[in-house]
């Protein structure tokens, strides 16, 4: 299936959970938010959230500011 | 002497909040943040590109145990604004939120409509909302009766370094203010933080005057020495300003001794 990934295409398994997911791109450490279809997707869910057919993932991540 | 900032339920003895942007790397940002005493520290939230390295931001600010302030820069509108704030609650795991609303990219002026909106919403949902806001005596207790915790209106627009500009209104918001008034934005001199806190204000929030200056650890410090120059000057009753000279010492009884 094809979803997106911070506005990047991407082929992934069927099925494939958003934890699967961000594990495979080194996103799962301190100061990470994920949304799916631009709706917060709190950590705890992360595993137990297949994702699906176009769906959109947006990974924030803390920077500097002021 | 006990003169603790308090805001919401937590109890900081620095005055001096400070931004983490603009530092040329972390290591000078982490030396530059222990030396200013900082115990709030803001941060940004960003859709980042994946394949570019973490910053190790966090480690470092999690280890001096500081309060951690996202902020919700970047936000158009009270709908974006309410939507970064869930992001950060997320992904720091703190509800503490600096609300900031500038659609105008080229004065970086708070949007007051859409921050009074975000901001009764955000209050609602739980969040402790310091929300950055025009120099505005009426839209600062709008935002108190909303809910927030604190209220940080600019002194001069985001990064300019120009000061207190607003001064007039700032005296006029801390006069009637219930809620901590930390004033943000264009601090550029430690002379205007310690001004800042002579008038009364509770705090300064110093990011670009600290993390630009030829020595950032260095200006760090000197921020952090006239925060507390200007609140205990504040504490100790400044003497009234008069428009004619007021002798210090005694006129009489000396010159007269020549005749």
């Amino acid at each position: 299936m094809l979803i997106r990934l911070n506005g990047e295409t991407l082929e992934l398994d069927a099925g494939c959970d958003v934890h699967t997911l961000l594990r495979a791109r080194d996103c799962l450490h301190d100061g990470v938010a994920v949304a799916v279809n631009q709706c917060l997707l709190a950590r705890v869910r992360w595993e137990s959230t297949p994702l699906s057919e176009n769906d959109e993932v947006d990974v924030f991540r803390v920077i500097a500011g002021g | 002497m006990d003169d603790t900032l308090k805001i919401a339920d937590r109890e900081f003895s620095s005055r001096l909040l400070c931004g983490s942007g603009k530092f040329a790397s972390a290591g000078v940002m982490e030396a530059a943040l222990a030396a200013s005493g900082s115990e709030i520290v803001t941060l940004a939230l960003r859709r980042v590109r994946l394949d570019e390295p973490d910053t190790q931001l966090l480690d470092p600010l999690r280890a001096m145990g500081v309060q951690l302030l996202p902020n919700t820069s970047g936000a158009r509108n009270a709908r974006e604004a309410i939507y970064a704030a869930e992001l950060a609650r997320e992904a720091l795991g703190t509800p503490w939120l600096k609300l900031e609303i500038h659609p105008d990219a080229r004065y970086l002026m708070p949007d007051p409509i859409e921050t009074c909106a975000a901001a009764e919403v955000l209050c609602k949902a739980g969040f402790i909302v310091l929300p950055y806001c025009g120099a505005d005596p009426v839209l600062c207790k709008r935002l108190e009766e909303a809910g927030c915790a604190a209220v940080m209106p600019l002194g001069a627009a985001i990064g300019s370094n120009q000061g207190l500009t607003t001064r007039a209104m700032l005296e006029i918001i801390i006069e009637q203010a219930r809620v901590p008034v930390i004033v943000d934005a264009g601090i550029g001199a430690p002379s205007h933080a310690a001004a800042a806190l002579e008038m009364g204000a509770d705090a300064v929030l110093v990011n670009t005057a600290i993390a630009v200056a030829a020595e950032p650890v260095a200006m760090a410090r000197a921020f952090e020495l006239a925060v507390r120059a200007g609140r205990m000057a504040h504490r100790s009753g400044l003497g009234a300003v008069d428009t004619r000279a007021r002798a210090s010492s005694p006129l009489a009884a000396f010159l007269e001794t020549l005749a």
